[in-house]
C-alpha cells in the first residue's frame, strides 16, 4: 500500500488519522471509507498468498471485520496500512495452515492447482511465463511467500515488512534473500546445489 | 567480508538497502567471484519477473466488492458467526427438536442497531455481542419446505425464542423437488450444519433479490427491521421467508423466489 493516501494527500481526502478519528467518534461511513481505501490492497495480498480463492475471500472478510472491532484500541501513531497488512497476512497464514492439516495431496499436485484462478474482471490472456512464476511462488513455504508478496509485490520496504511481520530488520534481509533464492532454483535461474554453502530454506 | 557474507547480502544489496561501506565491500568481491556474479544475474532474473508479476495485481470482482460490505454489516449488527449455526438448526416443525435447540438460543436485550455500511452517523458505541442474538438479521439458505403452519411457528421462533412449541407440529410439506425432506407425515432431517461463510457468503445476485422482495414489504414504512432473509420453498415453490420486527409485532412474508408475489403473510403481536 502506498503511504501517500494515509498522510492526506489529493485536496479534500481525508487523512487515514482523520477517518479513524470520526470512525471512534461514531461515524459510520469512516469505516466505509477505509474499506474503500484499502480493499484492494487487502485483496492482492490474500489472493497472493491463499492457493485458494475462497480462502483468499475469507482473508479479506476477517481482515475489515477484525479492523472495524480494533480500531477503537489503533494507536494512532501507528500506520494503518502496516497494521492491516499484518492483520491480512497473519489471517492468511492462518488460512494456510488450515489448509495444509486439511489436505494429504503429494506437493506437485498442490502446485498445480495453486495458480490462483482468474477473477471475471482479471484480463483472459495471461503469459505463460507468468503462471509459472504464480506457481513457484506458491509453492514456498508460507513465511517465505510472505516476505516476497509484502516487498516484491507490494513494494513495502525491508522496515515495513518488518513491521507487519514483527520480525527483525535483519531476519527480513535473510528471509528475502533465501525466498529469492528458492524462487530462483524454482525458475530455473538457479540449479539446486547454487549457490555452493546455502543450505536451503532456514529462515 | 567474507564470500558467505557477500552472497547473503546479494539481495539487500540488488534493494538498495546497503550504505555505501557495504555497497563498495560487495562490489570489490563481485569483481573477482564469478560464483557470486552467477547468483547476482539469477537474483537480477528472478527479480524482474516477479516485478512482471506485481504488475498484474488481482483486483476484486464487484461481486466480491459486494459481498464483502455484506459480510461486514452482518458483523456489524452483531451477528455471530455461532448464531447462524444455532438458529439455522432450528427447524419449524419438531417438537423434540425444538424443545431442546431452545437452549440454544439466548435472548439478548440489544438496542436496534439500524442503518447498513453506508448509513450515517452510529447511534452508539460498538458493542460485541457475546451471546446469540436472535434478533439480530440472520441469512439463511436453508432450503426446507414450509407451509402456512411451519411458516406461523418460524415467526414464533423469532418472537420468542425461549418459548417451546407445544401443540402437535405439522411438519413442513415434502413439495416436490424440495431438497431435505422426507416422505409422509415424518419430519424433515433437519438441516445440514449452515457453515457461516456458506451463509456469509450467499450470492450477491440472491441477497439483491431478498432485499427487493423486503423493500417490497416494508413500503412506506420505517419501523420495520428485518431480522430473517431465508431462501427455501412453499408448498413446493421457491420462496423467500422474511421477518420484520416492529416495536410492537412482528410480521412474516413469504415472496416468490421469481417476480416477489406474496405467497404468505403473517403476524403475530409481540
Amino acid at each position: 500500500m502506498t503511504g501517500e493516501r494515509g498522510a492526506g494527500g489529493a485536496a479534500g481526502e481525508a487523512s487515514d488519522a482523520a477517518l479513524i478519528e470520526r470512525h471512534n467518534t461514531g461515524d459510520r461511513s469512516a469505516f466505509e471509507e477505509i474499506v474503500t481505501r484499502y480493499e484492494r490492497a487487502v485483496y492482492a495480498v490474500a489472493v497472493r498468498m491463499c492457493g485458494e480463492p475462497e480462502d483468499a475471500r475469507d482473508v479479506v472478510q476477517e481482515t475489515f471485520i477484525s479492523a472495524m472491532r480494533g480500531l477503537r484500541t489503533f494507536r494512532a501513531d501507528a500506520k494503518l496500512s502496516t497494521w492491516l497488512h499484518r492483520i491480512t497476512v497473519n489471517a492468511a497464514l492462518d488460512s494456510i495452515r488450515r489448509r495444509q492439516r486439511r489436505e494429504t495431496r503429494p506437493l506437485e499436485e498442490v502446485a498445480e492447482r495453486a495458480d490462483p484462478v482468474a477473477g471475471p474482471e482479471e484480463e483472459a490472456v495471461r503469459s505463460e511465463r507468468a503462471s509459472a512464476v504464480r506457481s513457484a511462488l506458491a509453492r514456498l513455504g508460507a513465511d517465505h511467500r510472505a516476505v516476497l508478496v509484502l516487498h516484491d509485490l507490494e513494494q513495502l520496504d525491508y522496515a515495513e515488512v518488518a513491521e507487519v511481520l514483527d520480525i527483525p530488520l535483519g531476519t527480513v534481509k535473510s528471509r528475502i534473500h533465501r525466498a529469492r533464492l528458492e524462487m530462483a532454483r524454482l525458475l530455473g535461474h538457479l540449479k539446486e546445489s547454487e549457490p555452493a554453502g546455502d543450505h536451503g530454506p532456514l529462515t | 567480508m567474507t564470500h558467505d557474507d557477500v552472497e547473503a547480502q546479494l539481495s539487500a544489496y540488488l534493494d538498495g538497502e546497503l550504505d555505501e561501506r557495504a555497497r563498495a565491500e560487495v562490489e570489490a568481491h563481485l569483481a573477482g567471484c564469478p560464483a557470486c556474479r552467477r547468483t547476482l544475474d539469477a537474483l537480477r532474473a528472478t527479480l524482474s519477473e516477479l516485478g512482471d508479476l506485481s504488475a498484474e495485481r488481482p483486483e476484486p470482482s464487484e461481486q466480491e466488492t459486494w459481498a464483502l460490505r455484506m459480510s461486514i454489516d452482518r458483523a456489524r449488527r452483531g451477528r455471530a458467526e455461532t448464531a447462524a449455526r444455532g438458529i439455522a438448526r432450528f427447524a419449524p416443525a419438531i417438537a423434540a427438536a425444538a424443545a431442546a435447540l431452545v437452549a440454544v438460543v439466548a435472548v439478548v436485550g440489544r438496542p436496534h442497531d439500524g442503518g447498513g455500511l453506508a448509513a450515517g452517523a452510529d447511534k452508539g458505541a460498538q458493542r460485541t455481542v457475546a451471546a446469540e442474538d436472535p434478533l439480530a438479521l440472520q441469512i439463511i439458505d436453508s432450503g426446507l419446505a414450509y407451509d402456512q403452519a411451519s411458516v406461523a411457528l418460524r415467526l414464533d421462533s423469532l418472537a420468542f425464542p425461549t418459548v417451546a412449541a407445544t401443540a402437535p407440529l405439522t411438519a413442513p410439506g415434502t413439495g416436490a423437488g424440495a431438497p431435505g425432506t422426507a416422505p409422509g407425515g415424518t419430519a424433515p432431517p433437519l438441516p445440514p450444519e449452515v457453515d457461516s461463510y456458506a451463509a456469509s457468503s450467499l450470492d450477491a445476485n440472491v441477497l439483491e433479490a431478498i432485499e427487493a422482495c423486503a423493500a417490497k414489504a416494508r413500503a412506506g414504512k420505517n419501523d420495520l427491521e428485518p431480522i430473517l432473509y431465508e431462501v427455501a420453498t412453499f408448498r413446493g415453490q421457491r420462496a423467500y421467508l422474511i421477518a420484520f420486527r416492529a416495536p410492537d409485532h412482528y410480521e412474516m412474508w413469504v415472496f416468490s423466489r421469481e417476480g416477489c408475489d406474496t405467497l404468505y403473510f403473517r403476524q403475530r403481536k409481540a
